[in-house]
């Protein structure tokens, strides 16, 4: 039995069909593809899935051919019945592919029902009558398609928006009021969406852009003149705008450090495997495959300690599996181990319902106890000059690598010079339970995973004298004074982990204390601005209870919501850090060090905007058709997911598998494109704009805005598609002014607009 | 005969209370005053006030119990009879049922603190509460019956309460696919509504749809 597709468009057939299921089609494709590259593993064929897909798809029509018309499911003999039937061809085509009003619709249903009652073939005389009556509707919509009492509702409604009451309109002159008409027949509802959406955008592109020129000039370390006393400590966040916050707070609270911010792989992109892992990550961003494998292990000269640690833990996991595992599956030790475990579980229930984070906290400990503390390293150096290739990636960078990921990154954040005597380097990543969406909080430059041991591999190389010197081969200056260390900061809780502190030298160790304290109390202030986002947080917190309470989301089970991932961003600002340092930008601003002075030409912007520009605009599409149709393009409520084979998930126990992100992910975003903003000059930028393909359709194509601020002057052009540049003619007016961030966000729970913070951006540079 | 501190008769409480907040819940509801954040907050507090004494309660008749001794079977009086046939109002006071029942109710309270946080926002938040209330009164009285008269009753609330899931969060009706697949995950055997009498009167309830509607 065939379906008599014609094998031209079996392809479009096939494609459509795949569409269906957009979550599991796209699954396949994506581990057909995958095919070979990522080891042993169950083969997965696209056209096997086709093949069942084709078969369901027969059977179903089968039935629904015999049900409906009484013949088989091909389209021959589809096209055979409706050509003796054209009477109900007409009403079953109008009822759906038509919005007909509620009788006739009411009538052509009642015609469908009757079909599939009956078990002989279908008179043409009972669909007739209705046939008829649909010409006779559609005869009187061609006579007038759009009647007064069709047009009065949305003629309403745009007088409610212009702010035109009754008597406004009635006093219109004929010509007003038959433009006002003819605005409204050609105001669709794509087109009001469209108007609607560039009113939005408008309105916050207004406010940044008018922070940004009243910032100009304002902001500290703009130059880092030669003599100049350098900040007291760097720190290197990740380009994501939730760290926006915390940069902010750190700033406010102490003017003489200095933040820059970059895409968390740092330009490493590595296969990594934590000590004891049997399994490892790729830390590099979708697409990219990485070259090298770093591994964690014991410290030089502690290796009879790592083997005992490793020992001590894998005992810990046998006797974990044991109790989990054996409790599943073996009926005898599954019915002793219920009967013991039923206490320790009753009471670990009862701490995660009363006090999760205090139970984590005991439980970390507990862990730590049993397993030891180890101090550990990453080997980071390659033994030899082998070829580092995707396909087999070599352990280890050569010094020559290292030198010139170091060089480069640096480089292009615009530290060349000006170094603190300590340089924090710090990743990111979330942590929450009972959450399958997890990746999509982490870290976006590594795929949605943990950036932290990209920080601490960063350090460890640019820290190593064979590295230094090479480095300054290359034209930078690393003082001998200057030492970098690895951190990573938990989005989620605002809390942070330190990587190789044993090794800080002795005069480093007290602005290493003094900072980790100032971070902490940033963290708080950064869970205080949090949790004003957080209907279930009072709007009172002080800081340390805000910090205690997002602590508690991150060990709830129950939180849907452990923190609201990118939900604000808006923006993305390429350029130096003054520019933007001393502003208010709630969380909403992508922001990427780049130095305009160091790179002309800008030769180094180029591949950076191509990269961080589709990384922001993923970012914030994903956001955007989340929230612009949850149901189509975004996943739904967490509430009814469940975990499907451990590849996705899916809405109960029947669905296609949800792509996009849930409905508690979204709730509060306001659906914009990403404003793009770049510190540089005009022609730089043209010439990018007309030599990169990706950066065409990305900004010509309208998914993205592209703007550029004088680097010397206030100035801010704005690239209309069809226009060109065109110079920002907005208020000149200066944005509010605050004391401190937590004065101007103190009792508001909606987003604020960009305001001017007292006191940061003049620090002495 | 045992003195006791707790009243027996006390007990009585342990299924009401949830069943109380079952009703507090659904005239919150039907009043307009479950909507909204502060309507949660309302749900909560009359979910909490419930569930916490509930346990407590439970927890005093267990420890009552095992130091001066269980009461055993406790009767109340009659809830109606008829002819030669009644229905006491009585519960069993032993070691297994309060025992079970402190689990029970433990259970009860930890599953409503959880979903408390986990159904923030649902469009369904005071029907779910409503349900789980319902649903906690229905097993405590079958686990403290003294009778199996009121096992059924409570039986039968538990199918009522099960059949209160929460709708589908999405605004597109019955005929989306989270509707069908919330529908679907409440169809498991142990479905306690699978074999209540209250499904006989709704046989359509007894089998998943095989397929969305093929117009």
């Amino acid at each position: 039995m065939t379906l008599g597709l014609d094998p031209a468009h079996w392809e479009a057939y096939l494609e459509g069909l795949a569409k269906e299921l957009p979550g599991w089609s796209g699954m396949v494709l994506l581990r057909d593809r995958q095919c070979g590259q990522a080891g042993p593993g169950v083969p997965v064929a696209m056209t096997d899935y086709l093949a069942l897909r084709l078969v369901l798809e027969q059977v179903y029509g089968q039935r629904l051919c015999s049900l409906h018309f009484k013949t088989e499911a091909s389209l021959p003999a589809l096209r055979g019945y409706l050509r003796h039937h054209p009477a109900e061809l007409l009403v079953r085509l109008a009822l759906y592919g038509e919005d007909l009003p509620e009788w006739l619709a009411d009538q052509g249903h009642r015609l469908v029902r009757a079909a599939t009652s009956r078990a002989a073939e279908e008179k043409e005389t009972d669909w007739l009558p209705v046939a008829r009556l649909l010409e006779s509707w559609r005869e009187g919509e061609r006579r007038d398609p759009a009647p007064a009492n069709r047009r009065a509702w949305p003629l309403f409604l745009l007088c409610q928006h212009l702010g035109l009451n009754a008597e406004a309109l009635a006093d219109l002159a004929a010509d007003d009021a038959r433009a006002l008409l003819d605005g409204l027949a050609e105001l669709t509802p794509e087109r009001a969406a469209w108007v609607w959406l560039q009113a939005y955008e408008r309105h916050y592109r207004e406010q940044v852009f008018a922070a940004l020129a009243a910032n100009h000039g304002r902001g500290a370390w703009r130059d880092r003149p030669d003599g100049a006393i350098p900040p007291r400590a760097q720190l290197v966040f990740c380009m994501d705008d939730r760290e926006e916050g915390l940069r902010r707070h750190l700033e406010e609270l102490r003017p003489d450090i200095e933040t820059l911010g970059a895409a968390a792989h740092l330009g490493l992109f590595i296969r990594y495997t934590g000590l004891g892992e049997t399994r490892h990550a790729d830390l590099c961003p979708v697409g990219a495959r990485p070259a090298h494998a770093i591994r964690e292990e014991p410290m030089e000269g502690a290796e009879a300690e790592g083997r005992a640690w490793l020992a001590r833990r894998a005992r810990r996991l046998a006797w974990k599996a044991r109790l989990i595992q054996g409790s599943r599956r073996d009926p005898v030790r599954g019915l002793l181990a219920s009967v013991a475990g039923a206490p320790t579980a009753l009471g670990l229930l009862a701490g995660r319902m009363l006090l999760p984070a205090a139970l984590a906290g005991w439980v970390a400990r507990l862990r730590e106890a049993a397993d030891g503390r180890l101090v550990t390293r990453l080997r980071l150096t390659a033994g030899a000059n082998t070829p580092a290739t995707p396909q087999a990636p070599r352990e280890g960078y050569t010094d020559a690598e290292q030198a010139e990921r170091v060089q480069a990154f640096l480089t292009g954040i615009g530290l060349t010079r000006g170094f603190s005597p300590l340089v924090v380097i710090v990743g990111h990543g979330s942590n929450s339970l009972n959450n399958p969406h997890l990746s999509a909080y982490d870290c976006g430059a590594c795929s949605g995973r943990h950036s932290g041991p990209n920080a601490r591999l960063f350090a460890a190389m640019a820290n190593r004298p064979e590295v230094r010197a090479l480095v300054r081969a290359r034209g930078i200056e690393i003082p001998a004074t200057t030492w970098f260390l690895g951190c990573e900061h938990n989005t989620c809780d605002d809390q942070f982990i330190w990587y190789e502190t044993d090794a800080l030298r002795a005069t480093h160790v007290r602005v290493f204390e003094g900072l980790r304290a100032t971070l902490l109390q940033a963290g708080a202030l950064h869970a205080q601005e949090r949790c004003r986002r957080f209907v279930s947080a009072p709007l009172d917190l002080d800081p340390a209870r805000a910090h205690r309470h997002v602590m508690g989301r991150r060990h709830d089970y129950g939180q849907a919501r452990p923190e609201l991932g990118h939900v604000n961003n808006a923006a993305a600002f390429i350029g130096r850090r003054a520019a933007t340092r001393g502003a208010f930008f709630d969380r909403r601003l992508f922001l990427i060090s780049y130095d305009c002075d160091l790179d002309p030409e800008g030769r180094g912007l180029e591949p950076m905007l191509v990269a961080n520009g589709q990384v922001g605009a993923g970012i914030s599409l994903e956001y955007y058709f989340s929230t612009v149709d949850n149901e189509r393009y975004g996943s739904g409520s967490k509430v009814t997911h469940n975990v499907a084979g451990l590849i996705g998930v899916m809405d109960g126990t029947s669905s296609d598998l949800r792509t996009g992100l849930p409905a508690q992910m979204i709730e509060i975003h306001e659906a914009m494109r990403l404003l793009i903003v770049v510190e540089h000059r005009l022609g730089v930028l043209t010439g990018i704009y007309e030599r990169q393909p990706v950066l065409r359709e990305l900004i010509g194509n309208g998914w993205v805005q592209l703007a550029a601020k004088d680097p010397d002057s206030p100035a801010i052009h704005r690239f209309v598609p069809d226009l060109g540049w065109v110079a920002w003619q907005g208020r000149a007016e200066v944005p509010p002014r605050a004391r401190r961030s937590a004065d101007w966000t103190r009792g508001h729970r909606d987003t604020l607009p960009p305001a001017l913070i007292e006191g940061v951006g003049e620090a002495s540079g | 005969m045992t003195a006791y501190l707790l009243p027996p008769g006390v007990i009585a409480l342990a299924p009401a209370l949830p069943l109380l907040a079952a009703l507090l819940v659904t005239a919150l509801r039907l009043s307009g005053a479950a909507q909204g954040e502060a309507g949660e907050r309302r749900v909560a507090a009359v979910t909490l006030a419930a569930g916490v004494p509930v346990l407590g309660l439970l927890l005093a008749f267990a420890l009552q119990g095992l130091i001066l001794g269980w009461p055993g079977q406790v009767e109340l009086g009659d809830w109606f009879a008829s002819g030669g046939w009644r229905l006491p109002l009585s519960f069993t006071l032993d070691g297994l049922s309060l025992g079970i029942g402190v689990v029970v109710a433990f259970i009860a309270l930890a599953t409503l603190r959880f979903s408390l946080t986990y159904m923030h926002r649902e469009a369904g938040f005071p029907r779910f509460f409503l349900g789980m209330n319902l649903f906690a009164s229905g097993i405590l009285l079958v686990v403290l019956a003294g009778n199996a008269g009121l096992v059924f009753v409570g039986w039968e609330l538990m199918g009522l309460a099960s059949w209160l899931p929460p709708p589908p969060s999405t605004p597109s009706g019955p005929s989306s696919p989270t509707a069908w697949a919330t529908r679907a995950c409440c169809w498991p055997s142990s479905c306690p509504s699978s074999g209540s009498a209250a499904s006989i009167g709704r046989p359509w309830r007894r089998a998943p749809p095989a397929c969305p509607p093929c117009t």
